[in-house]
């Protein structure tokens, strides 16, 4: 049996399959038949009776041919007439209700992808809904008794060491520059991923408030540190810090300062100073002794809402003050 | 046969067709299928009505040869009519006609002959067609095709054998041999390639000859 290949191959097998189809008494069945009787081809006697067969149903070409009556032309036009006198079809009920089902498919699937947004959206103007709650799981917690520990890293060029009361500035030759602030401090090793809502709280020993010595706590997107003023080298952080005896919060947006007073006169005072921080939203919130919890700021936050946090602790010295006014006793970071 | 004679003529240009609109009726039966079937698209009823004329006969005739029974040919004919008209806005100027109509009639003989394996047998209480006795019956075919007995009874046998042939062998044996149509017609109405078709005509008619005993007869071979 011929492949189906060879009746696109083979130029006798196209020029006879054309004869078989046109039939007697056309070229292609004359050019057939010519070519047949002039070739001695094995198959020749095969392909005669093939020809034969072609010229047998051409003989029988009034086979089952049939004709429309007058009643089945009748009844053709009536229903084309009808079709077109016939007011336009409603739509039927199953497309319908095919409509119905497939629109609230459709809303369906649009509400949960609403849904589905909308709690992966955080709206940067509230807090996330974990920031209010409590933060009880530790992540980081430093208090300085003996040594900094290895999940801290220091940072600028104010020396810093680890006391029997905690974190201090260690002493050290008085600078050249009395009038600039340079800074030194403590900052975390890992860091904290941007989705994860964290509490950074530092418990602070003031012997004497002071401009001359300040000490902040920060949180920062940026790993890379000034040496002079141990600040973020992109100066992306958010900061509290106690200054004289007020508690100022800055790295907001539009690069307003918070300020508030803290803390009075020339007493020693016990201050926490914290910082709760969403992928977007933060809060920054400053106590003194058993004082209640002054809110500071709460609203969006410039670090940038897919970078790694770190967070950590410095100290800003101009002049000579006493290293030792200022102590930290212990740095905390919880998540909720 | 009927298609020889139907042959239609070459579809005019699209611009020159839809100018042919407001052609008289006298003219009407001189148009080609095409301009015939842009003019229904207009609604020209008139204009349907000679389709109907020229290709009820073709539709007939095809069902008939592939689904063997009158049962169903008239209803499916008319169905296949029915929706030429209403669905005549799906047709595409200026595409084969005879093409498009003949898919739409064996689209509904397919679905028709699967429906029926499910359905029980109905009865014809009056049949609508002529010319079913005498061109049913395939000796009586060959009896008005010649008066050899012998090639009589080779034309009976190989027409009487076409129903055992297989389906896609037959088919294209009807549409190529009995309705005249060519390869890459048959190829545009089956969506089968034409290279296949020639294969299965191939195949089919040689079936059919092994039917058919002795030599090819000389005088046969010039017709």
């Amino acid at each position: 049996m011929a492949e189906t290949t060879e009746f696109e191959s083979d130029q006798f097998l196209k020029l006879l399959t054309d004869a078989l189809q046109s039939g007697p008494g056309t070229p292609q069945w004359h050019e057939a038949v010519q070519r047949l009787r002039a070739d001695n081809n094995k198959e020749l006697d095969e392909y005669r009776l093939i020809i034969k067969a072609r010229e047998r149903l051409e003989s029988g070409q009034e086979y089952r041919s049939v004709r429309p009556g007058p009643g089945f032309t009748r009844k053709v036009m009536a229903a084309i007439d009808a079709d077109i006198a016939a007011p336009k079809r409603s739509i039927p009920t199953a497309t319908i209700i095919a409509i119905l089902a497939g629109v609230v498919i459709v809303g369906v699937v649009i509400v949960v992808a609403a849904m589905m947004m909308k709690s992966n959206t955080v709206n940067p103007d509230e807090p996330p809904s974990d920031m209010n709650g409590l933060f009880t799981h530790p992540l980081v917690h430093g208090d300085f008794g003996t040594a900094i520990g290895p999940e801290w890293r220091t940072v600028g060029v104010v020396p810093v060491k680890a006391g029997a009361n905690g974190l201090v500035v260690a002493p050290a030759k008085p600078p050249e520059d009395k009038d600039n602030y340079r800074g030194g401090g403590i900052v975390t090793v890992s860091p904290i991923q941007a989705n994860q809502t964290f509490m950074a709280d530092v418990l602070v020993r003031v012997e004497h408030p002071s401009e001359n010595l300040l000490v902040q706590l920060f949180v920062t997107d940026d790993p890379n540190f000034d040496e002079q003023t141990a600040q973020s080298a992109s100066k992306h952080e958010v900061v509290v810090w106690l200054q004289g005896g007020d508690v100022k919060v800055g790295g907001l947006p539009n690069d307003a300062v918070v300020s508030q007073k803290l803390i009075d006169g020339q007493q020693p005072a016990t201050v926490h100073l914290s910082i709760k921080a969403g992928r977007q939203f933060l809060t920054a919130e400053a106590s003194a002794g058993n004082d209640a919890v002054k809110q500071l700021y709460s609203g969006k936050g410039e670090l940038a809402s897919d970078k790694p946090r770190y967070v950590g602790v410095r100290f800003k010295l101009k002049g000579s003050e006493r290293p030792e006014s200022v102590t930290v006793q212990s740095v905390t970071i919880q998540k909720p | 046969m009927q298609r020889r004679a139907e042959k239609p003529k070459p579809p005019l240009p699209k611009a020159k067709a839809e100018e042919a609109v407001e052609i008289k009726p006298a003219v009407l039966g001189r148009s080609s299928d095409e301009e015939l079937m842009l003019r229904t698209q207009k609604d020209d009823r008139p204009a349907f009505g000679l389709i109907y004329e020229r290709y009820s006969t073709s539709v007939l005739s095809y069902l008939y040869r592939m689904l063997g029974n009158l049962e169903d040919v008239e209803s499916i004919a008319q169905e296949v009519f029915f929706r030429a008209y209403r669905f005549r806005a799906t047709y595409r100027y200026p595409q084969k006609f005879s093409t498009w109509l003949f898919t739409i009639t064996r689209n509904l003989a397919i679905n028709y002959s699967r429906r029926r394996k499910r359905s029980p047998v109905r009865n014809i209480t009056e049949l609508n067609l002529e010319g079913v006795d005498i061109s049913g019956d395939p000796y009586q075919v060959a009896a008005r095709a010649t008066d050899d007995l012998e090639k009589q009874e080779e034309i009976a046998r190989v027409l009487k054998a076409l129903d055992d042939l297989p389906t896609d062998q037959k088919e294209v044996i009807v549409l190529g041999v009995f309705q005249d149509l060519s390869y890459a017609e048959m190829e545009a109405i089956t969506g089968t390639k034409a290279v296949t078709l020639r294969s299965r005509m191939f195949h089919g008619l040689k079936r059919l000859a092994r039917l058919i005993a002795g030599p090819l007869d000389e005088q046969d071979e010039d017709k």
